[in-house]
């Protein structure tokens, strides 16, 4: 042999390691020391490569037997596996469905949680430039204060001085937006009613909505042009071609023919700008009437989004921003006000703005739904644990013949976690049933318009799969770990292993199951207890019988008195009033003003107003404290104004009569005060009010209780008698009242469904447990009952063994409840007290769910015959 | 006395050939000289497996050695049985040997 360096003898490591892979050797036959002499051989005659070669060579015309074999014997475990868990499943079919049934509805709310996050998430995330868009917001900010309250109409000016002062900023675009405006657009004989937005002429610039027809650049420039969604395009036109037709648009006062620039591509649902058009701002610039609009500090009509040249500039900015408004103070006329800049993607989840232009979430509910979604889903996990590892009594003889004819503890440790994670993937394919199922109705829940393809797409779905896996191990692995330690021996020799082992910590399961459904039902309960609050809570003006219809034509608005007077005659209809502002939507309408007080300061505050006519109050039932009403017609009255009684006390007044009430162009005059109605939302405190008398673009109808469907035909036709052009449309105050809270509804709502399912799989998996312990203890029961035990005696004492569990969930899961809610409740200026109720309820629930799971099945084993169950043997 | 096979035989009599260094590639190399073909591992490892458990052979592993990669070689002897048995065989072919025709090798046909 040639005298080779020490290591030129060692055949490949690779190839080593896979033959030992390979042989089941134990050390009989030193194989690889074989194959190592032989290598060292032929490396010694050939040279190292013929030998790794040759070496090479022998695995790989090994590996097919190995691989046959290998499968063979998998293949006929796995069936084997495959056949006792069938049987197993099927001999005990009530245990096996509690356990999928529970995990199947853990899985599907879950999903379901799941999608709706991910759509929440994915909110205005489709902006191209999306890290570089901005909106300008504004908050009054007390020297050494954080900000409370934003508010996102801003001066026209805004953009432009933006734009012309600051070179980060590449495009400023102006959005004129009403939340309650709806026009009415005509092409040839085709009506349609819809929603837009006056906007910029970089709007499609900056914003990524897809222009399918039109130039990008120009579309929007010219005054009069007007950008359709496809939708609104294909029902105004059909298959024609509609660019640079003309489209009749009248919007209150607001009329004109306008023509079509451009086409856009449906707006994505998770936008949080929503239009079915698209108006130039051009067009509003070019009426006269609307200059106020424009060369004016003062008044706050616009939303403005700026694009920043390149991301992460957004501090700096906001520094030179507040420089530069501390600069130019005089103009601005507030003291103390701020502006900042919000990221596009932040508006839906991350916002605490007034006037939001579509209803908002919040982060924190997304992330505790999140919580929800995970606890619901371990609740069922653990059903399955406590299920499984409870009846391992029923397979310890299964475990032991499989230990004597020689499997080792990983392979019945792999054998138990496969079948749980198969049973997971059939919870999967349940849970899918289930979920299409209930789509719809938690769309309808939740506002949010998922689809069966969303969820069942791409990377969503492999997360899904991926969850199930995962659900599978954790609730297999710990049964697996149980069972796989049965001693052979002690489990085929004695006549059977207590279930009783490791009971404890299926107590301790079955304590954390129902401390988080208690939990959730608690707060579930204090939830729709503050929305209950909210909606009965005296708002000072009645809500309820109140129907609005727009007025959107000039010919509509001008024959509005007769049908005002029309409406009158009609007994129903108790009276009428002509009204820009509704108490549901004043709070967009905002105006920065100094106030002279009784002792002489200047009090700056920043007030709503609205438009409305000498029958506001009757058909609201707003109170007048002092003063009166405006006259019908009074020519005195044109400078007036009603006040409520917050603004006054903020204006430091004690005779609010007469004085004067600073307005976009002059003053006015007070000559009467309402008692203070809540025209904001319950988060925020009561602000200060301006009404003024003008003649409105709605008509709000007080209508008489009774026939409410008869009333509403007998107003279309008066509508319909009097006026052409408009089509009749309305809505009641009261739904729009309640799209104010939608988001606490839908929270409210969500909620409650899933602290319910979280309750029904808890108890779904306390009756498994229950069913099992009476199963196992048919002979004791039997022994008792010869000996004289009544049944409600025996039905006490099998019960009492769960619902002690259940008492000391009650005593862990209250207070963190309650700790969540008062956090919760914080959030507002109108709330409920934490009273013990809702707890008290949610305990007595539990223990009344948990009490009749464990009762039928206690009180079946107590009423059992004796003579039957002690036969055997 | 069970009869052994065709390669159970040669590879008990080559063991006892090698006396002390009878380990699988010894016996490999010498069935090559012998009967002229390799002999596969795998087929020396079923007679030598086959043998032990007949109790005709017995085996021990060695001190590891370098060239093997620090692996240990497993080396066989003949136990009694399995000397016995080899007389057997050679007394069972030597008797039937003795009561058969001379054999005369064919001439080669051109």
């Amino acid at each position: 042999m040639k005298n080779q360096p020490s290591d030129s003898g060692r055949p490949p490591r690779a190839g080593e390691w896979l033959l030992r892979r390979l042989y089941q050797d134990n050390g009989k036959h030193t194989h690889l020391g074989d194959f190592a002499e032989i290598y060292a051989g032929i490396a010694a005659e050939k040279g190292r490569f013929r030998a790794a070669a040759w070496y090479w060579n022998q695995i790989i015309r090994s590996l097919p037997g190995f691989a046959a074999n290998k499968v063979y014997w998998s293949l006929s475990m796995l069936r084997n596996y495959a056949v006792i868990s069938y049987r197993n499943a099927v001999k005990n079919p009530g245990f096996s469905l509690i356990a999928l049934l529970g995990l199947a509805v853990g899985l599907a709310c879950f999903i379901l949680i799941l999608a709706y996050a991910r759509f929440e998430l994915s909110y205005d995330s489709f902006h191209e430039n999306g890290g570089r868009i901005y909106r300008v917001i504004s908050a009054e900010v007390p020297e050494g204060q954080e900000p409370g309250e934003f508010a996102i109409n801003n001066p026209s000016l805004l953009a432009g001085s933006l734009k012309a002062e600051f070179p980060e900023v590449r495009h400023a675009a102006r959005i004129f937006a009403r939340t309650d405006v709806q026009a009415v657009l005509k092409a040839g004989d085709k009506v349609f009613i819809e929603k837009g937005l006056y906007v910029d002429r970089d709007f499609l610039q900056v914003f990524s909505f897809r222009l399918l027809r039109g130039n990008k650049a120009e579309a929007l420039v010219a005054p009069a042009s007007i950008v359709l969604t496809k939708t609104a395009a294909r029902k105004l036109f059909g298959d024609e071609d509609p660019l640079f037709r003309v489209v009749s648009f009248r919007e209150g006062r607001r009329v004109g023919d306008v023509t079509v620039t451009g086409v856009v591509e449906d707006v994505p649902r998770n936008s949080h700008l929503r239009f079915d058009y698209l108006l130039s701002v051009a067009t509003l610039e070019a009426n006269k009437q609307n200059d106020y609009m424009f060369d004016n500090w003062n008044v706050g009509n616009f939303l403005v989004y700026v694009e920043l040249g390149a991301q992460g500039q957004r501090e700096a900015l906001e520094k030179k921003i507040k420089a530069w408004v501390e600069k130019n103070r005089a103009e601005s006329d507030a003291a103390g006000l701020r502006l900042f800049l919000q990221p596009v993607e932040d508006i839906h989840l991350r916002s605490n703005v007034r006037g939001e232009l579509s209803t908002n979430n919040e982060i924190r509910y997304i992330q505790l739904f999140l919580a929800i979604a995970v606890l619901t889903l371990l609740i069922a996990a653990i059903n399955y644990m406590n299920i499984v590892t409870a009846r391992s009594s029923t397979r310890a003889r299964e475990i032991g013949i499989r230990k004597v004819t020689g499997a080792n503890r990983r392979q019945l440790f792999e054998q138990f976690l496969g079948e749980s994670v198969v049973f997971a993937v059939l919870a999967l394919v349940l849970a899918m049933a289930i979920v299409r199922l209930v789509l719809p109705r938690f769309g309808a829940i939740s506002g949010v318009d998922l689809r069966l393809a969303d969820l069942s797409s791409g990377p969503f779905l492999w997360l899904i799969v991926g969850v199930t896996f995962l659900t599978g191990i954790v609730s297999g692995a710990y049964p697996a770990l149980v069972l796989s330690a049965f001693h052979p021996v002690r489990v085929l020799k004695e006549h059977a292993a207590s279930g009783k082992k490791g009971s404890r910590l299926r107590n301790l399961l079955v304590v954390g199951q129902f401390t988080a459904s208690i939990a959730l039902m608690a707060c579930a309960l204090v939830v729709s207890g503050q929305l209950r609050f909210i909606q009965s809570r005296r708002l000072g003006y009645d809500r309820e019988h109140v129907v609005v219809i727009p007025i959107r034509e000039p010919e509509t608005a001008a024959k509005a008195a007769a049908i005002r007077t029309a409406m009158l005659r009609y007994p129903e209809v108790e009276s009428a009033s002509r009204t820009s502002g509704l108490p549901t939507s004043i709070e967009n309408r905002i105006l920065n003003a100094g106030f002279k007080s009784d002792a002489g300061e200047t009090v700056k505050m920043t007030y709503h107003f609205d438009y409305v006519d000498e029958n506001f109050l009757d058909v609201f039932k707003v109170v007048l404290a002092a003063g009166r009403n405006f006259s019908p017609g009074s020519e005195a009255d044109r400078n007036a104004v009603l006040v409520n009684e917050t603004l006054a006390k903020m204006a430091g007044w004690a005779d609010p009569l007469g004085k004067e009430i600073p307005f976009i162009r002059e003053a006015r005059r007070v000559i009467g005060v309402v008692t203070d109605f809540n025209f904001m939302s319950f988060h925020e405190p009561m602000g200060p009010l301006v009404l003024i008398p003008g003649e409105g673009e709605k008509l709000a109808v007080r209508i008489r209780p009774g026939d409410v469907p008869k009333t509403i035909s007998l107003l279309r036709d008066v509508f319909e008698g009097t006026t052409t052009t408009q089509p009749f449309d309305f809505f009641f105050l009261d739904d729009d009242f309640n799209a104010l809270y939608r988001k606490e509804r839908r929270t409210g709502e969500i909620f409650g469904a899933f602290a319910i399912v979280a309750v029904i799989i808890a108890c779904l998996g306390l009756l498994g447990l229950a069913a099992f312990s009476v199963e196992r203890r048919t002979k004791e029961i039997g022994i008792r009952k010869v000996l004289g035990a009544a049944a409600p005696h025996l039905a006490f004492r099998l019960g009492w063994e769960f619902l002690g569990l259940v008492l000391i969930a009650n005593v862990i899961a209250l207070p963190i409840a309650y700790f969540v809610m008062s956090r919760w409740l914080q959030d507002f200026a109108y709330r409920i007290g934490l009273t013990a109720w809702p707890f008290l309820l949610a305990a007595a629930g539990a223990l009344v769910f948990a009490f009749m799971t464990v009762g039928t099945q206690a009180l079946r084993a107590a009423s059992s015959d004796p003579v039957e169950t002690l036969r055997y043997e | 006395m069970r009869l052994l096979s065709r390669s159970e035989e040669l590879v008990l009599l080559v063991v006892w050939n090698l006396q002390d260094d009878a380990s699988c590639l010894p016996i490999q190399r010498r069935l090559k000289e012998a009967t002229g073909k390799t002999w596969s591992l795998g087929s020396i490892y079923d007679p030598l497996d086959r043998l032990e458990r007949k109790k005709l052979l017995v085996s021990n592993l060695t001190e590891p050695t370098k060239e093997r990669g620090g692996r240990s070689r497993r080396v066989y002897k003949l136990t009694a049985l399995g000397k016995s048995a080899l007389h057997e065989l050679r007394s069972i072919q030597e008797g039937l040997w003795s009561e058969a025709l001379e054999l005369e090798t064919e001439p080669d046909t051109p």
